[in-house]
């Protein structure tokens, strides 16, 4: 009884330890100490930024008159679903051709970080709240001073008292609009930063299982399997919900109206 | 109570063997940890993707897609020229048709107007020929008629002085002579 409880304490360190940031990167081929200035997750999306700049950059190649192949097409296809039916879609075909870099680069970073924390000796760092802040806050500096460029301080502020409102409401209606402004970053934090921890603690568990009970738990393996095919559906979804909200969001200050 | 020590030990020991690669077991472990050095980490990194992907990918990727975009509008665009100028081609030749048929029809009209005055005309002329054979004919037939009056008047008289003749001959009176004249003129 107290083997078993013993077990699942060690399990439940186990799993929190392998979802948790650290300072140590540890894989079954090395054992590396980080400097201080540096976490695993750190680590993690500097690789993250890494792979993108080299694979993006040796993947496109643009053939003038030519139909694109490969790699090519799909990252084509990709981009162009991003910026008609994100940002377009969203923020407007101005607005929306214009920063369709920095969604392409939301989507894509945040699916190459999902996808890395699929792969053995690489951990997530989306699944890390620090690193969904970060993201999220990009969010609302172009919600805040993104809107405040494209509007002016004047409809800006107007964009948070709906029409049609008495004033009486609106002095009730007007600071819950600006706390929804950070709940919205907020949701965008934590829904990432939950959905990717979730995830892996889901894996962990049915893997710990075998750790608890051995040879009986083994479909808990081939469920872990499963789940963890599941997860590239979910890095692929989340990347596209936290870019598709975004949008959504910055393109409502922008065009309040809408 | 000495069971229970042992027992966290065992746990410490088999954590940090197992578990932690050397870290303290007793350290809390929080996913929800604020580092601000990380958020940091964080924009820095996406700072310098979003600016080198721009430079490597977005800009080639969104122009190549713009261009091809310009390509295909500037297709649809020719199309859709081509397509007015063929709607256009297709009313002129359709005007064309109507005209032309309308010409034809004229013309067959007129033709059928030329034939019927030249029927006419061949008709009144073939009625004048045909009056003016009837009339040369009635011509004819009377000339025969005064011939053939001429030939009998000659005949009669020949026959009247013949029978005159034969009255003479005869001698006969008043009135069988009588008889016999009007025998002869009746016989004539």
């Amino acid at each position: 009884m107290h083997e078993t409880a013993d077990r699942a304490h060690y399990v439940n360190q186990w799993v929190m330890h392998h979802v948790t940031d650290s300072g140590e990167w540890h894989t079954p081929l090395w054992s590396l100490h980080l400097p201080d200035w540096v976490s695993n997750n750190g680590v993690m999306l500097i690789i993250t930024s890494f792979f993108m700049i080299i694979g993006f950059g040796s993947f496109f190649r643009y053939q003038k008159g030519k139909a694109p192949r490969g790699w090519t097409n799909a990252l084509e296809a990709l981009a162009k679903f991003v910026r008609d039916d994100i940002c377009i879609q969203y923020l407007g075909k101005k607005d929306g051709r214009k920063m369709a870099p920095l969604f392409l680069t939301f989507f894509f970073f945040i699916l190459t970080a999902n996808l890395m924390g699929l792969c053995p000796l690489f951990s997530t760092s989306t699944g890390n709240i620090n690193v969904t802040f970060g993201l999220a806050s990009i969010t609302f500096f172009f919600m805040v001073f993104g809107a405040l460029y494209v509007n002016g301080p004047v409809k800006f502020f107007k964009s948070f008292a709906p029409s049609g409102v008495p004033w009486p409401i609106l002095i009730l209606i007007m600071p819950l609009e600006m706390i929804g402004l950070v709940i919205k970053c907020a949701a965008l934090t934590i829904r990432l930063f939950a959905n990717m921890l979730a995830g892996h603690i889901v894996v962990f568990s049915l893997v710990g299982l075998l750790v608890s009970f051995g040879y009986a738990a083994l479909p808990a393996l081939a469920m872990a399997l499963a789940i963890n095919l599941m997860e590239v559906f979910i890095a692929f979804l989340q990347a596209y919900v936290f870019t598709l909200l975004s949008a959504m969001f910055i393109g409502q200050m922008y065009h309040p109206a809408h | 109570m000495a069971d229970s020590a042992q027992k966290t030990e065992l746990t410490q020991e088999t954590t940090q063997a197992h578990v932690g690669h050397g870290q303290d077991a007793h350290v809390e472990i929080n996913p929800m940890e604020i580092s601000g050095q990380m958020v940091i980490w964080t924009w820095v990194l996406f700072a310098i993707t979003l600016g080198a992907l721009y430079k490597v990918a977005w800009k080639p990727i969104l122009s190549a897609l713009d261009k091809r975009e310009e390509e295909i509008q500037k297709s649809i665009d020719n199309a859709e020229v081509l397509r007015q100028e063929m709607a256009e081609l297709e009313a002129v030749k359709a005007k064309q048709l109507a005209e032309s048929d309308e010409k034809s029809k004229k013309i067959l009209e007129k033709a059928r107007q030329g034939a019927h005055e030249q029927a006419h005309l061949i008709e009144e002329k073939a009625r004048d020929e045909a009056a003016i054979l009837t009339e040369n004919a009635h011509r004819e037939i009377e000339t025969s008629q005064a011939l053939a009056e001429d030939a009998l008047r000659i005949k009669s008289a020949a026959w009247a002085r013949k029978l005159a003749g034969k009255l003479i001959d005869e001698n006969l009176d008043d009135e069988k002579n009588r008889a016999l004249t009007d025998k002869l003129i009746a016989e004539l």
